[in-house]
């Protein structure tokens, strides 16, 4: 019987054993500190000095995020499917979908609106699992067949799920600017309980270099 | 980030595009070649984006581009509706290279957009006071200026046939600005944008995107097999060692 009880409490480790995450309170985290390449002029201003490529909008075909521990191939996601799945679901925890639902939402040196990607977070290995833990000024990349695309983390906001859609943080046409969301359980990771909140990190465009011919 | 200039000059003529949020923009462009009349023409482009993301909070964006053949060197400064002035450079171009200067600005609204404006100038040396090429003030409206974020302006009332008509009909688009050399570094004066007076609001982009919900959670794609399945086993073993104990503990 005291295997049988052993066993049992094993049981109950394994299932409660996702230690919770630190949590990370809705913030909204402008940054206007400048990097090692920015220059800040006498009056307090931030000169970026990024040079900017002409990089024509093409869709994505790679997120590369090393703050989030994100590397991989990025799918398309239509509004149709959004349709069929009733939201935006990505097929699989390695699925890096990208939204082609909002008109303009490509990344380039010239785009013109945000671009959204989504992905999976979840008590086992999920592609976006680790973006609760980026931080302003962390930067990822996005690919297209037509170049690359810097980002950088500027804004990590949270909200209820219900709200996502309405937020206006989340639905502003801002050009340059990438959204990868997710899923966000407050209290860490919960095998027992749906993920009552969405994450978003916003990035801005830094710079874009064209692929060689 | 910095990339290879070879990449920038490939693309032909360049461009001096000014992208700002929230002021005026002032961009100096310089270039080395304007004493005499053999030397190549300095050219560039200026475009500026108000880009309202965040409630009262503004993106000021600003890219430059140098369209001419030769090496220029170029500066820019933002003035914000409250007048205050951010400067930028100057900034040596190669020849189709092209930077941008981003700049957040907090407590401003839409309804500071009347107050934004930029020009653009160049000289041939980065120290010149002379600019051989200036974009004009960029204020709204102006092909020039991109603003997302906001609502588009209400339409003008109709005209009432019976009110009189001013003899001097003022000019809905905003009057250019002297084309006043400016020189790289130096600003604006405040409030000059905020006594244009109000002008009308630029084609905007669509005010807000139309988003499914976020069906994100890794618990929808029905992969909790391999939790379940390791409790299982797990469980299966205690069941199995529970029969066990028992069938032991009756045969003694």
């Amino acid at each position: 019987m005291a295997v049988a009880v052993a066993a049992v409490a094993l049981l109950g480790t394994l299932v409660a054993g996702c230690a919770p995450l630190p949590q990370r309170d809705s913030t909204l985290t402008l940054t206007d500190a400048p990097s090692p390449s920015e220059s800040v002029a006498g009056d307090g201003s931030v000169n970026v000095g990024v040079l900017t490529d002409a990089v024509p909008v093409a869709p994505p075909t790679h997120l590369t995020f090393p703050a989030a521990g994100i590397d991989g191939d990025v799918d398309e996601y239509t509004a149709a499917d959004a349709e069929a799945d009733g939201g935006i679901n990505p097929p699989r925890l390695d699925s890096i979908s990208w939204y082609s639902g909002v008109e303009g939402a490509l990344p380039g040196s010239d785009a013109t609106n945000t671009v959204y990607l989504f992905g999976h977070t979840w008590t086992e290995p999920a592609v976006f699992n680790g973006l609760r833990d980026v931080a302003a000024g962390d930067e990822a990349t996005v690919s297209t067949e037509r170049g690359v695309m810097t980002y950088r983390v500027e804004e990590i906001i949270t909200m209820s799920k219900s709200d996502f859609s309405e937020d206006p943080r989340v639905a502003a046409v801002v050009p340059g600017r990438l959204a990868l969301v997710s899923c966000y359980r407050p209290g860490g990771l919960d095998a027992e309980a749906h993920a009552p909140d969405n994450i978003v990190v916003f990035l801005h465009l830094v710079g874009a270099r064209p692929l060689a011919d | 980030m910095h990339t290879s200039k070879q990449s920038a000059a490939r693309r032909g003529a360049g461009k001096l595009a000014a992208v700002a949020v929230a002021g005026s923009v002032l961009l100096a462009l310089a270039g080395g070649a304007s004493a005499t009349a053999a030397e190549p023409e300095i050219t560039g482009e200026t475009s500026v984006t108000l880009a309202f993301s965040a409630p009262d909070t503004v993106r000021v964006s600003v890219i430059t581009t140098n369209t001419s053949a030769v090496e220029a060197f170029g500066s820019a400064s933002i003035t914000g509706p409250d007048g205050r002035v951010y400067t930028f450079g100057p900034k040596s171009y190669d020849a189709g290279e092209t930077w941008s200067y981003d700049k957040v600005l907090t407590g401003f609204t839409c309804a500071d957009l009347g107050r934004v404006s930029g020009a653009a100038a160049g000289t041939d040396l980065p120290g010149d006071t002379a600019p051989d090429w200036t974009s004009g003030t960029v204020r709204s409206p102006d092909p020039r200026l991109t603003i997302t974020g906001c609502d588009p302006a209400p339409p003008p009332p109709p005209v009432d046939p019976e009110t009189p008509v001013d003899p001097a009909p003022v000019d809905p688009q905003t009057p250019a600005e002297p084309e006043a050399p400016v020189e790289p570094g130096v600003t604006a004066q405040p409030g000059v944008a905020a006594q244009s007076g109000a002008v009308a609001a630029p084609a905007v982009a669509p005010v807000a995107n139309r988003l499914p919900a976020s069906q994100t959670d890794g618990a929808l794609v029905g992969t909790p097999w391999p939790t379940l399945g390791i409790a299982g086993v797990v469980g299966m073993l205690a069941v199995l060692l529970s029969a066990g104990l028992f069938q032991w503990a009756r045969r003694n």
